[in-house]
C-alpha cells in the first residue's frame, strides 16, 4: 500500500465517527481522518455545514423533522474532480497466470467519503472527499492519442495488513485465463461505477470483479464483468450519488 | 367560379411582360408550396438527420436545404410567368463579373466553410490554437462564412473561414490527456539525479498530474550558465488552468527546500597578465 506506516499508526489511535445515519442535533461534530465536519442549527430548519481539511468547505442545508446525516463510503471517482467512470489498478508485482487456470485474490481499493442528507429515506449527496487525497490520482489506460482516463491506484497483492478504515475497501478479483498459454498481468482497468459498496461499522467491501483473459481474433484482451456480492447480514448498502452503469468493457490496449 | 372572375384577358405588366392574373395566382401558389415544402423538409431534416451531425454542420446544412428549395421555387415562379430573363442574363453576366471580383473573399470563405464542415478539424467546444494568428480559445461554431472562437479573456474572435482552412490548427481537445512541458536550469555543482528526484516529488504532489504515464525529467542541455532540465507531465486535458500556472512554482518551492541552486547567467572573465607582455617587449 502507498500509505505510510506513521499515517496508519496515527489513525489507529484516533477515534472517528462511525459510518451510517446520524440524527441531527443542535450542534454535532463528525470526525473522519484528516477532516472534521461541524453541523450547527442556525434556525428555521437550516443547518450550517462546515468541513475542515486542508481547506474549509461551507454549506447551508435545509432540513425537516425526519432529516438525518449519513456518512458512507462512496466510489473513488469524486476527487479531485469527477472525470471518469473507470478505475485503473496497477499491481506492484505482476501476476503470472498459467493457461486455462483461475487466480483469485483480495486486494484493497481506495474509497472516498460521502456525506448524505437523508430526508424521507431519500439520500442526497451533500459533500464528497477523500481522506487520503495524496493517493487520489489519475492514470491513462492506452496511448495518449486514444487512451482512456481513469482513476488510478497502485496496490499490492502480497499484503497482509488490514485495510485502512475510511480509505480502503476490500475487493475480490477473479482472473480467468482462457488462453492456451500463460499470461502476465500488471494492471486491471474496469468501470468502477458498475459496482456497489457495502459497509459495516467502518469496514467497507466492494462488489468483486471477474476478469477473463481471451483471445479475440489474435488479440489478447481482458473482458471485465462485475461480480456482485450477496450483502452480508448486518452490512448496509452504501448510498450512491452516481447512477449505476452497465458497461460492456474489455481491455484491448494491453494488460502487462 | 372563382377562377372565372379573372379571365385570361385580365393581364398586368410585369418586367415588361404581360402576365395574366391567373398565371400570377399560379405563381403565388408555387411560391407558397415552395416555402411550405422548405419548412417541412427542413423540419424533417432537423428531426431525423441533424441529431447525428455535429451542431454547426447540421445548422449550415439546414440553411442550405431551406434556401435551396426557396430559390428553386422562385425560379419555377419566374418560368411559370413566362418572364423573359435574357435581358437580365446579359446584364447579370456583366454584373456577375463585377460581383465576382468584389465578392472573391466572400466566395472563398463560403467554400472554405463547406470544406471545413467535411474536414472537421475540431468540433464545437474544443480548445483550439491557431499559431499563425496567435489565437487560442474554445471553438464556438463554424458558420458558412466564419468561425467564432471564445478567447480566455471572455471576448469572442470571428475568424474568416478561409484563414482557418489555410492555417495550421492545433486541437488540444483531441485526446483525453495533454502534456505539459516546462524548463528550468540548475547550477553545474548540483547532482542531476538528486535534482530529478526532487522535481518528480514536487510534480507528483499535484493532484491532476497523471501517475501513469509517469512525469519525466530530461537533461536537455549543458548550457552556458546552467544544466537545463525539461519537465514533462501528463494531465487531464481540461485541467491546464489547475496545473499549468502552478507547476513551475511548486517545482521551485521544492528545489529551494532541497537547497538546489538555480543559477543566473554568468560569465567568467580572465584578464591577460599585462606585466609579462610589457617585460617581454622591453
Amino acid at each position: 500500500m502507498k500509505i505510510e506506516i506513521s499515517h496508519n499508526e496515527s489513525l489507529k489511535n484516533s477515534v472517528f465517527s462511525k459510518f451510517g445515519p446520524h440524527h441531527l442535533e443542535d450542534r454535532m461534530v463528525l470526525s473522519v481522518p484528516n477532516n472534521t465536519i461541524t453541523l450547527e442549527d442556525i434556525g428555521d430548519g437550516k443547518f450550517s455545514y462546515v468541513r475542515n481539511s486542508d481547506s474549509i468547505i461551507k454549506k447551508i442545508i435545509q432540513t425537516n423533522q425526519t432529516s438525518q446525516i449519513e456518512i458512507a463510503p462512496v466510489l473513488p471517482v469524486h476527487t479531485p474532480s469527477r472525470k471518469t467512470d473507470f478505475f485503473f489498478i496497477r499491481f506492484d508485482e505482476s501476476l503470472f497466470i498459467e493457461k486455462n487456470s483461475t487466480m483469485q485474490i483480495e486486494i484493497f481499493i481506495p474509497i472516498e467519503i460521502g456525506i448524505f442528507l437523508i430526508t424521507q429515506d431519500m439520500p442526497s449527496g451533500l459533500d464528497f472527499f477523500s481522506c487520503d487525497p495524496l493517493n487520489s490520482r489519475f492514470g491513462l489506460y492506452g496511448t495518449p492519442e486514444d487512451g482512456r482516463l481513469c482513476k488510478y491506484y497502485t496496490t499490492s497483492v502480497n499484503e497482509n495488513n488490514t485495510p485502512t478504515p475510511f480509505m480502503h475497501a476490500r475487493f475480490k478479483l477473479t482472473i480467468i485465463n482462457e488462453l492456451h498459454e500463460s499470461a502476465t498481468i500488471g494492471k486491471i482497468v474496469f468501470p468502477v461505477t458498475d459496482h456497489d459498496l457495502y459497509y459495516h461499522n467502518n469496514e467497507t467491501i466492494m462488489d468483486g470483479l471477474q476478469a477473463t483473459i481471451k483471445n479475440r481474433v489474435g488479440l489478447h484482451v481482458i473482458e471485465t464483468i462485475q461480480d456482485p456480492i450477496v450483502k452480508p447480514v448486518d452490512w448496509r448498502f452504501a448510498p450512491r450519488d452516481i447512477e449505476k452503469t452497465d458497461y460492456k468493457f474489455s481491455m484491448e490496449m494491453g494488460f502487462e | 367560379m372563382v377562377f372565372e372572375i379573372f379571365s385570361d384577358s385580365t393581364t398586368i405588366n410585369l418586367f415588361g411582360s404581360q402576365v395574366s392574373v391567373t398565371s400570377l395566382l399560379v405563381g403565388i401558389i408555387i411560391m407558397v408550396v415552395g416555402v411550405v415544402a422548405a419548412r417541412i423538409i427542413g423540419t424533417l431534416f432537423k428531426k431525423y438527420f441533424a441529431a447525428n451531425l455535429p451542431g454547426n454542420v447540421a445548422a449550415n446544412l439546414y440553411k442550405l436545404i431551406y434556401y435551396g428549395i426557396i430559390i428553386i421555387a422562385l425560379l419555377a415562379v419566374i418560368t411559370s410567368q413566362g418572364i423573359d430573363l435574357s435581358g437580365l442574363m446579359v446584364a447579370g453576366g456583366i454584373f456577375g463579373i463585377v460581383i465576382g471580383f468584389a465578392a472573391q473573399s466572400v466566395v472563398s470563405n463560403l467554400f472554405s466553410g463547406i470544406f471545413l464542415m467535411f474536414d472537421r478539424p475540431a468540433k464545437t467546444g474544443d480548445l483550439i490554437e491557431i499559431p499563425q494568428s496567435n489565437t487560442y480559445g474554445k471553438l464556438m461554431d463554424i458558420t458558412i462564412f466564419s468561425t467564432r472562437i471564445k478567447l480566455f479573456d471572455g471576448s469572442i474572435m470571428r475568424v474568416p473561414n478561409e484563414k482557418i482552412f489555410t492555417s495550421e490548427i492545433r486541437n488540444v481537445s483531441g485526446s483525453e490527456v495533454r502534456r505539459l512541458e516546462v524548463a528550468l536550469g540548475i547550477a553545474y555543482k548540483e547532482d542531476i539525479d538528486h535534482t530529478i528526484s526532487v522535481i518528480k516529488k514536487a510534480v507528483s504532489k499535484l493532484a491532476y498530474v497523471l501517475s501513469e504515464p509517469k512525469p519525466e525529467v530530461w537533461t536537455e542541455q549543458l548550457a552556458d550558465s546552467s544544466i537545463n532540465l525539461k519537465v514533462l507531465a501528463w494531465i487531464p486535458r481540461d485541467e491546464w488552468d489547475n496545473v499549468g500556472p502552478i507547476l513551475l512554482k511548486e517545482i521551485k518551492k521544492e528545489i529551494d527546500e532541497a537547497g538546489i541552486e538555480i543559477p543566473f547567467p554568468q560569465r567568467v572573465i580572465h584578464y591577460a597578465d599585462k606585466t609579462k607582455s610589457f617585460e617581454a617587449t622591453k
